[in-house]
């Protein structure tokens, strides 16, 4: 069989995956055996201890090795971040309805007896617990005002490959062993040096773990070249070979480089939690060992896809440990390990090369949910790279998405950044973007719910069980009275929610420093972990949730209570308290005969204005490591965990409905070109940490050659128009059928009916079953 | 000038070249037997109503026309479709559909896509039929291209050619519909004879690149792979290389009973409409099914 049919099997085949405590376990041993130590020296002495140990397993025709958990798919558990949570789950944690997971009852044993006790009073939460105060911890547990995920660990960045490959990891060891022998000898007398000395011993022992871990691969693929023979053999030989050198030294070749990136990966989500460590503009770095392995012969178009697929299947190889709450903040088991292509270089020329079509082609074949596949398209792209990302589109390869490099740089200008690392930028995570080279962005440190603001601006800064949690403004009567009431709601709980996160960093500082991010992204001749700001940039990054919620409840009152004067403020609010119990004729109106987000001017504008107040609120704080707070709009599926607990709306929505996804506008409009203008109208170079804007179509809207001048035209104008992020949702008849079971899921999803689209949850029972017959059909 | 129109449409993939908003004219002489869209046909204003909407709040009892016994019911003959019921009606269960407007308010509508317009898209004018209009059509039209707008026309052919002739240097794209080949079944199916659309499409097709559109419609319109042959020689010796074939659709039903009209036809599938595509594509055309989905 085809090496990537049989490399993908495992991942397709539908097997649950398994939890893995053997990170967990030796993790927990080693900072036992280091009590009392600096606590960066153990972390180092942590990562060492379990790259020493954890199996080392090679499947059978894999050519990048290195495996995160030795059967995936599995889940790796982090007990000193939010890995215990699972555990009054643990027995039944199989029969889960979301994203059930297979663990042994030996393996539960040792999670009970070894692992749990040991982290209660040390894990992050619980050294958070003792820092942040206590009213916005209250608030975080709620749920339904803002989720803070840094007490998980802070990960979330694009790693500095295009450094680390020039000098490899001996080259990092060698100028920390340089600054501590400087310091041993007594030239160095600065107090700063001590602790910097201390980071330095930390840097060494990270390098050497993961070179050493590199080395019990070389190791394993001679052990298995002996059983072989022929083909594999040599490729097992090579493997050792290849194992031996990098990531000590730098690669010599493509082969090479693929594989010094997986190996950094897989360490890189020993020491840190697994939630979007990103790999950066691939195309770029790789680029050179391409090419010359290309010109001297020693590389096949055909044989580079093939090495990429290996790399991208292998990112499919883990799962996170989430329980059952954070399963419906963050529904679909998501990892985000992204990598960036195409786009413009430091210069602003064109960056797009052979190897970005390698990587695409790659992204075809594999066509599994990692990694995620971001396209930088900028004026200057080549017409063929956004015609390959469309073909890949249609092709229903879910896992791209496009971003808008001129929206993007001047967003990053406008912040002050150089024009060179603009260019440069990276994307992280899912659709979260950080600037050019060294830097340590925590980009999802959490997500906001904007649309609690506004229920609580409406009780008058109590919630709707009537506690006193938000600010009190008196009776509202205008529209400029309901607004000051509403900012002041946000302003409150945006500074709960930053205090929240910072606190979060401070825990991290002193709990979980981390030498082998800081190898990577650091400026290293600073000598400091990277919890403590030793990137050139420091972002954190929040998101906005609810925004269409908001906007459209804004424009409701406005038209329905102040314009029109069809209800008075006083009655919508007791009819939204009781959750339109005995109003549904008000209901009724408020969803048909209000403006919406997406359709009309008015709730467009409402839509900027809030944006642009979440904007304000959260770019006035700093981090702990002295950078600043980034707005973005996404939700992950938060949206879905913070509308289970947000109350009515004046929008006409009902309490515990899922609030809108991302920035898009709730599918009131019939026409995607109206959404993508609402979209638009807000700035959104406001929102560097980065916008999501998914688009759901069916590939019948655009058949064949045509179809693909169409899709292209459509992104285009998007982009034209502003947008900075899209991301289509291209489904199939399987995705129709689970549609008629699951209409709230799919409320956006647009097919063709008879010369023009439409929601195809808006459809009859009968018309849906006529497509999807004629789907078939067509098939 | 004022015209009458029923919807405006943006992002159309599948009504002429690119991305295009549609503009539907209101009115049209035919009356297909298959039509799924009844609220195209009169050249007025129309009540809907959509029972399955009703939550039977009374709000809109402000009008003779509209009564309440166990339910609502509607007497058509009193309604002139003023349209106090729709502004009321919390569901939209009643909705007036069409409208009068200004042409260059239409265009504007069309003009906020022109991004989206940039590689080949634009806009299309359908209907009803859109000649049935002709100042206001010229008149949107001519506006169209003074806007460098790409424009697109959907029609049955039946109007004068004097009013063809006075539009057709503002149109780039003729989407030409065949309702039937065979003249007695055209009377049969449409109410009116094809003399007089097929000598217009003649006359278009010197002038333009056209485009023929075909229904089909099951042991109606068509019968046969005998009619395809027939729609291949029209075709051939038009000079027209392109027919877009579109599968009959029963979608229209539910708005016959919006309308208070109803709605028999019960048309079988046997495969045809693969069948014809064969033959034309055989004969040399360039064919498309597309319609449904
Ligand atoms: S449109 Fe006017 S006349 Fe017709 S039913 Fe409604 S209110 Fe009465
Ligand atoms: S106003 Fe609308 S919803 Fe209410 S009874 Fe009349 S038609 Fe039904």
């Amino acid at each position: 069989m085809d090496r990537i049919k049989l490399l993908r099997q495992r991942f397709i085949s539908g097997k649950k995956p398994r939890i893995f405590v053997d990170r967990a376990k030796f993790y927990t041993e080693a900072m036992k055996a280091t009590e009392g130590e600096p606590m960066i020296l153990r972390q180092a002495k942590a990562l060492k201890h379990v790259l020493e140990n954890i199996p080392v397993v090679i499947f059978p025709e894999e050519l990048i090795v290195g495996a995160m958990v030795k059967d995936p798919p599995g889940a790796i558990m982090y007990p000193e971040g939010v890995g215990l949570r699972v555990l009054p789950e643990l027995d039944r944690i199989g029969e889960r309805k979301n994203n059930p997971l297979e663990i042994s009852a030996e393996d539960i044993e040792i999670i009970r007896n070894e692992i749990a006790p040991y982290w209660m009073d040390k894990s992050l939460g619980a050294v958070a617990e003792k820092i942040a105060p206590k009213f916005c911890l209250d608030l975080l547990y709620r749920g339904s005002f803002y989720v803070a995920t840094e007490i998980a660990g802070i990960s979330h960045f694009s790693v500095d490959y295009a450094s680390l490959l020039r000098v490899g990891l001996e080259g990092i060891k060698e100028f920390a062993r340089r600054k501590i022998e400087e310091f041993e000898n007594l030239h160095l007398t600065e107090p700063e040096e001590i602790e910097k000395s201390l980071f330095y011993k930390a840097v060494e022992i990270v390098c050497d773990a993961v070179i050493n871990f590199a080395r019990r691969y070389a190791e394993k693929a001679r052990e298995l070249a002996e059983k072989e023979s022929g083909r594999r053999r040599e490729e097992l030989l090579k493997i050792a070979e290849i194992c031996e050198w990098v990531p000590a030294k730098p690669p010599r070749n493509f082969w090479e480089a693929l594989q010094f990136v997986w190996f950094m990966q897989v360490a890189l989500h020993m020491e840190s939690y697994e939630q979007g460590i990103s790999m950066g503009r691939v195309d770029q770095y790789l680029y050179p060992y391409y090419e010359r392995d290309m010109k001297s012969g020693l590389l096949y178009f055909d044989e580079a896809v093939e090495l990429v697929s290996c790399l991208w299947i292998k990112t499919n190889e883990i799962v996170p440990l989430f329980d059952e709450l954070l399963t419906t903040y963050f529904a679909g088991m998501p990892t985000n390990q992204a990598v960036t292509l195409g786009g413009v270089n430091e210069r602003g020329e064109d960056a797009t090369n052979e190897l970005t079509f390698v990587m695409l082609e790659a992204t075809k074949r594999v066509a599994l949910r990692q990694p995620n596949v971001h396209v930088r398209i900028s004026e200057k792209s080549p017409k063929s790279l956004l015609e390959k990302c469309a073909e890949l589109i249609l092709s229903g390869v879910n896992a791209i998405s496009l971003f808008n490099d001129s929206v993007i740089i001047n967003g990053w200008l406008k912040l002050g950044v150089p024009l060179s690392d603009a260019r440069n930028y990276t994307t992280v995570g899912c659709v979260e973007l950080a600037p050019g080279g060294k830097s340590y962005d925590s980009t999802d440190a959490a997500l906001f719910n904007i649309a609690i603001c506004l229920e609580l601006a409406l009780f008058n800064g109590e919630t709707r069980f009537g506690e006193k949690l938000g600010v009190e403004c008196g009776e509202i009567n205008s529209m400029e009275e309901l607004f000051d009431c509403f900012e002041r709601q946000v302003e409150k709980f945006v500074k709960c929610m930053i205090l929240t996160c910072n606190s979060f960093e401070v825990a991290n500082q002193i709990a979980k420093p981390t030498p082998l991010i800081s190898v990577c992204n650091s400026q290293l001749e600073i000598g400091k972990d990277i919890t403590l700001g030793s990137a050139k940039y420091n972002f954190s990054g929040v998101q906005m949730v609810g925004l269409a919620d908001v906007a459209d409840s804004l424009a409701a009152i406005d038209d329905i209570v102040f314009k029109k004067k069809l209800v008075s403020l006083q009655e919508l609010i007791k009819a939204v308290r009781d959750n339109f119990e005995g109003y549904e004729e008000l209901r009724q109106t408020l969803l048909n005969k209000a403006p919406k987000y997406g359709r009309d001017e008015i709730a467009n504008r409402y839509a900027k204005i809030v944006a642009e107040i979440f904007a304000r609120e959260v770019m006035k704080y700093r981090n702990p490591r002295n950078g600043w707070y980034l707005p973005g709009i996404y939700s992950m599926s938060t949206h879905v965990g913070f509308g289970m607990l947000t109350g009515a709306l004046p929008s006409g929505r009902k309490a515990g409905e899922p609030l809108s996804n991302g920035i898009a506008p709730h599918p009131y409009t019939k026409s995607l070109t109206s959404a993508m203008h609402g979209v638009t109208s807000i700035d959104h170079t406001l929102f560097m940490n980065g916008v999501s804007y998914i688009i759901t179509i069916s590939p019948n809207l655009f058949r064949g050659e045509e179809g693909l001048e169409k899709l292209i035209s459509l992104i285009e104008g998007y982009f034209a128009l502003g947008g900075m992020n899209c991301h289509f949702n291209v489904v199939d008849v399987a995705k129709l059928i689970d549609a008629q079971k699951n209409p709230e899921k799919y409320r956006d999803l647009l097919v063709r009916v008879a010369g023009f689209s439409a929601y195809f949850v808006d459809l009859t029972k009968e018309v849906q079953d006529e497509i999807i017959a004629k789907m078939i059909e067509e098939a | 000038m004022k015209g009458i129109i029923f919807d405006i449409q943006h992002f159309c993939v599948h009504d002429g070249p690119g991305i295009r908003t549609v503009v539907f004219l209101k009115g049209c002489p035919l009356r297909c037997i298959w039509c799924c869209n009844p609220e195209s046909q009169i050249l007025a204003p129309e009540l809907m109503f959509d029972a399955e909407k009703c939550i039977d709040c009374k709000k809109c009892a402000v009008c003779d026309a509209i009564k309440f016994e166990s339910t609502i019911s509607l007497n058509r003959d009193l309604c002139n479709a003023c349209g106090v019921c729709d502004e009321v009606c919390p569901t939209n269960a009643l909705r007036i559909v069409g409208k009068h407007v200004e042409a260059r308010e239409v265009i504007e509508e069309v003009l906020k896509d022109f991004v989206f317009y940039k590689k080949s898209g634009g806009v299309t004018f359908s209907g009803g039929e859109p000649f049935m209009q002709p100042d206001f059509l010229t008149e949107m039209l001519r506006i169209s291209k003074e806007e460098a707008l790409d424009v697109a026309i959907e029609t049955s052919g039946f109007a004068s050619w004097e009013k063809i002739e006075r539009a057709i240097r503002y149109i780039d794209h003729v989407l030409f519909d065949i309702k039937a080949v065979d003249g007695e079944k055209h009377v049969l199916l449409t109410g009116v004879r094809n003399d007089l659309i097929l000598e217009n499409l003649r006359r278009i097709s010197k002038e333009r690149e056209v485009v023929l559109r075909c229904v089909i419609v099951e042991g109606y319109n068509f019968e046969s792979e005998e009619d395809a042959l027939k729609l291949a020689d029209i075709s051939r010796s038009l000079g027209i290389e392109r027919i877009d074939l579109l599968r009959y659709h029963r979608f229209g039903e539910k708005k016959y009973r919006m309308l208070g009209r109803n709605y028999e036809l019960k048309v079988r599938d046997t495969g045809l409409i693969h069948r014809i595509r064969d033959v034309l594509k055989k004969e040399g055309l360039r064919v498309s099914v597309g319609g449904l989905i």
